[in-house]
Formats: structure tokens, sequence, C-alpha cells
């Protein structure tokens, strides 16, 4: 309640009651009659006391419950009018989106911090892709050199010293030629006897290179089993290493689409937020229209600029738009399935891309 | 697990040292039994030539010998000594020859056996660094 004015003094110094006075404008008609009360300007009745009165003078008191009626005729025009005002407010913020006022400026902040992310998530992403690239590099550097050094060694060395063995049978012992000639005897059957152990000397130098090529063989064997097994463990090693690249992408892959999906998520879930928080205000001010007796208009929408004239977002077209921020390789795939399928549903979309199915609001 | 060569010089200097105490040994015994060998040859023929003279004089005292008598029996004693000396000598340079061969035979194995440890080895080291580079790519990579 506003506060009660000063009464207002009139010429013989009594209380006199001012219309245009601004602080009476304010009152409502029972503090104005609690007010003209307490200065003792009349002794109000309800309007039957005018009636009343009709067919006889004119006191102060009739006509200061004319005043007071024209003032209550007055206030109830002044309070229609700001009704009708806020109505039109209400409606204008409704068919003009005010409601929505700082809402698409948050949204738009979200979508920019949203951005922001996914070029964070990219670089992790090319960095990781360059550093997968990078130690598979060095890694293959450095396993060639190993078994490059290796082969060099084992062909620089081939092991086989047997080969180096010096056989022979050696000469036999002389038959004493001379002496028996001199003596007039005949050396034939010494011949025969040094021809005989001289033959097996030479079987057992032949015996001996026999054993000596065997083990010669053998070496050899061993030496060619060596460079076999060199070379499939350089092979392991360069697979294993190859595969060690694939797994490595695999997994930048996979957590920079975790990543995305993340965001997207945490977009999806503020997006909604903010949403949820515009059809609240709106619902409000459609009840406050309604309790005040206006009509809500009709091409309201949901007031947001952007979506104007927009038919409600399919799913595919929700999947498209995820194919933006995906990497190369499911950027390919999202596009090829939504090329194949341009009407994809939920089940569809679920069947090939279940991770961002579970993200895609329906 | 960090690849590190220092291990590797030290077992290879392992393995040479091994054998190159192996081998000398073995050329050292081969050495002493030539020696000895060579020394028992010399004996022989020593003895042989000493007894030649007197396998003539025997005969000679008989007169189965004479520069005018030539006798079956010390044309056959002649032959027969001739022989014996060429048997005995031939046998002894042939058990030569074998303990000969035998110290090669020792010698080409340890030689063998040295370097395959060393080709062993250094087939470990290839797999060592490869699987140093693998952890390291691993680590480069940010996934160790």
């Amino acid at each position: 309640m506003p506060p009660v004015p000063n009464p207002p003094k009139g010429g013989r110094g009594v209380t006199t009651y001012n219309p245009t006075d601004p602080n009476l404008a304010d009152m409502s008609p029972d503090e104005f009659v609690a007010w003209a009360k307490k200065n003792g300007l009349f002794q109000y009745k309800p309007t039957s006391s005018v009636g009343a009165s009709a067919g006889k003078a004119t006191t102060a008191s009739d006509r200061l419950a004319q005043q007071k009626f024209d003032y209550e005729r007055r206030q109830d025009a002044s309070e229609s009018a700001r009704a009708e005002r806020t109505l039109a407010a209400y409606q204008q913020m409704l068919s003009g989106g005010g409601y929505r006022s700082g809402m698409d400026k948050i949204l738009g902040m979200i979508d920019s911090q949203a951005g922001t992310s996914r070029g964070n998530v990219q670089k992790a992403y090319q960095d990781a892709l360059a550093a997968i690239a990078g130690g598979y590099g060095t890694a293959q550097d450095l396993t060639s050199q190993g078994y490059g050094a290796l082969e060099q060694f084992l062909r620089q060395n081939p092991n086989n010293p047997y080969a180096n063995v010096q056989v022979s049978a050696g000469s036999a012992p002389d038959a004493m030629e001379q002496l028996l000639s001199a003596y007039g005897v005949s050396a034939e059957p010494v011949r025969a006897q040094v021809a005989a152990e001289q033959q097996a000397a030479q079987q057992g130098a032949a015996g001996f290179q026999n054993l000596l090529n065997v083990l010669g063989a053998s070496a050899q064997q061993s030496d060619a089993s060596r460079l076999a097994e060199m070379m499939m463990a350089q092979n392991l090693a360069g697979e294993t290493l190859g595969a060690q690249r694939a797994t490595f992408r695999s997994q930048a892959e996979q957590a920079q689409a975790n990543a995305l999906a993340q965001i997207q998520a945490q977009l999806a879930q503020a997006r909604l937020e903010q949403e949820g928080a515009a059809v609240s205000r709106r619902q409000k001010i459609e009840d406050a229209i309604a309790a005040a007796g206006g009509v809500v208009p009709s091409n309201s929408g949901d007031g947001s600029k952007k979506d104007e004239g927009k038919p409600p977002a399919r799913l595919v077209d929700m999947l498209a738009d995820r194919a933006e921020s995906a990497n190369p390789t499911l950027k390919k795939r999202i596009e090829e399935f939504v090329k194949k399928n341009p009407n994809a549903g939920m089940k569809k979309i679920k069947k090939e891309f279940p991770k961002i199915a579970a993200t895609l609001k329906g | 697990m960090a690849y590190d060569p220092s291990l590797y010089e030290s077992r290879r200097r392992g393995l040479t040292e091994n054998y190159a105490a192996t081998a000398a040994a073995n050329q050292y015994s081969r050495t002493l039994s030539q020696q000895r060998g060579a020394r028992q040859r010399l004996a022989a023929l020593r003895q042989y030539e000493q007894a030649q003279p007197q396998l003539v004089r025997g005969y000679s005292q008989r007169n189965l010998v004479s520069p005018n008598v030539r006798s079956g029996i010390f044309n056959r004693a002649m032959q027969d000594f001739a022989s014996e000396r060429a048997r005995n000598l031939s046998e002894f340079d042939m058990g030569q020859a074998e303990q000969m061969r035998g110290f090669d035979l020792e010698d080409a194995r340890i030689l063998q056996q040295y370097r395959s440890a060393l080709g062993d080895l250094e087939m470990d080291k290839a797999k060592e660094i490869a699987n140093a580079a693998r952890q390291l790519f691993a680590f480069r990579a940010g996934v160790a």
C-alpha cells in the first residue's frame, strides 16, 4: 500500500480533495476512503447514499462520492489498459520469440564451444597419428639396422671351418731299393709292401675327409638355418610393427570417435536443457496469457529463427550431421550409408552405427 | 627392457677368450704330439740303420753272403728286413697322422662352436633390438 499522502490543505484551512494530485491517483479506492475519513472529508457510505440524495441539494459528501466514482472509473480504465499492454507484450514475446532472448546466444556459445572441442579432438587425433607414424618409422629403421647387421655378419662369416682342414695321406717310407740293389737283392716284394702301406694311408685320409665333409655339410646346414631364422625373425618383426601400427591407429580412431560422441552428447544435453528452459518459459507466458483472457498466437512456434520453415529433423539427417565431426573412415562409412539408405530408421542405423545411434534423439 | 649393447660385448668377449684359450691349448698339444712323433720316428730310423749292418754281418760270418756269393736266405732276410721297416714306419706315420687329424678336427670343432655361438649372440642382439624398437614404438605412440 503506497504511503498515505499528507492531507492537502484547502484555502480555509480545511482539508480538500484535489483530483489531479498524483499521490491520490495511485491510491486504491479503499485507501482513498481511509484517507478521506481520516481527514474528516466525509462519512462515506456505499453507493446507495448517492442515489438517496437525488433531488436534494448536492452536499460535499455527494460530490466527494461522485469524485470517488470518477476516480474508480479512471483507475479501472488505467488498470485495464495496463493489463492489455501486458497481454500484448506477452503475445509479442511469444510471436516474436522474445522469450528466447539470451537463450539463442547461449546456444550459440554452446555450439561454438562444441566446435572448439571438436577441433581439439581432431588436433589430438592428428597428433596421435603423427606420433604413430613417427614411432613406426623409427622402430622400422632400428629393426632393419639390427637385422641388417646380423645378415652382414652371417654372410661375412660362413661357419664351415671343416673346409679348411688339410688332409693328406703322407709320403710312404722308402723301400731301401738302393741298399737291396747293392746286395743284388730284388726290391719287388718290398715295393709291394710299401704300395700296400701307401694305399692304407690313403684310405685313412679319405675316411677322414669323408668325416670332414659330413661335418662341413652339417655346419653349412646350420649356417643356412640361422640365415633362414634371421629372415623369419625379421619378417615377424616387420609384421608385428605393422600390426602394432594398425592397432594404435584403431585405438586413436576409437578414442577420437568416443571423444566426439561425448562432445555430441554433452552438446545435445546442453541444448536440451536450454530448449527445456525455453519451453518452460513459453508455457508460463502462455499460462499468463490464458489467465489474462488473451489468445495464444497460433504462429508462435518455438520462436527460434533457425528452425523457421524447417520440417522435423530426421534420424538419417542427424546421422549425416555426425559425419562432419567424425574421423575420415567413419565419415566415409556414414556418407555411404546415408546415400544408400536415405530413409533409414533407428533400427537400421543402430545396426550399422550402434554407438552413434545411442546418442541420437529421434 | 631397454637394449644394452654392452651386455653383448661382454658375452662376445667371453666367447672369444674361451675360444682362444681352448684353441691355443689344442694347438700346443698338437705341436707336442708332433714333436714327440718326430723324435720317435727318428729313433726308429736310427735303430733300423744300426740293425742293417749287423744283419749283413751275421750272414757274412756264416758265408751266406760275400762279393761272389748271394744266397737265397740272405736275399729273403734283406727283403724281410726292408719290408718290416717299411711297415713299421708306415704304421707309425699313420698313427701320427691320425693323432694330427684328431687335433685338426678338434681345432675345427672349437672354431665351429665359437662361430656358432657368435651367430647366436648376433641373432639374440638383433631380436632384442627389434623388441626394443617395438617398445619404443609403443612409447612413441603413447600406449605403453
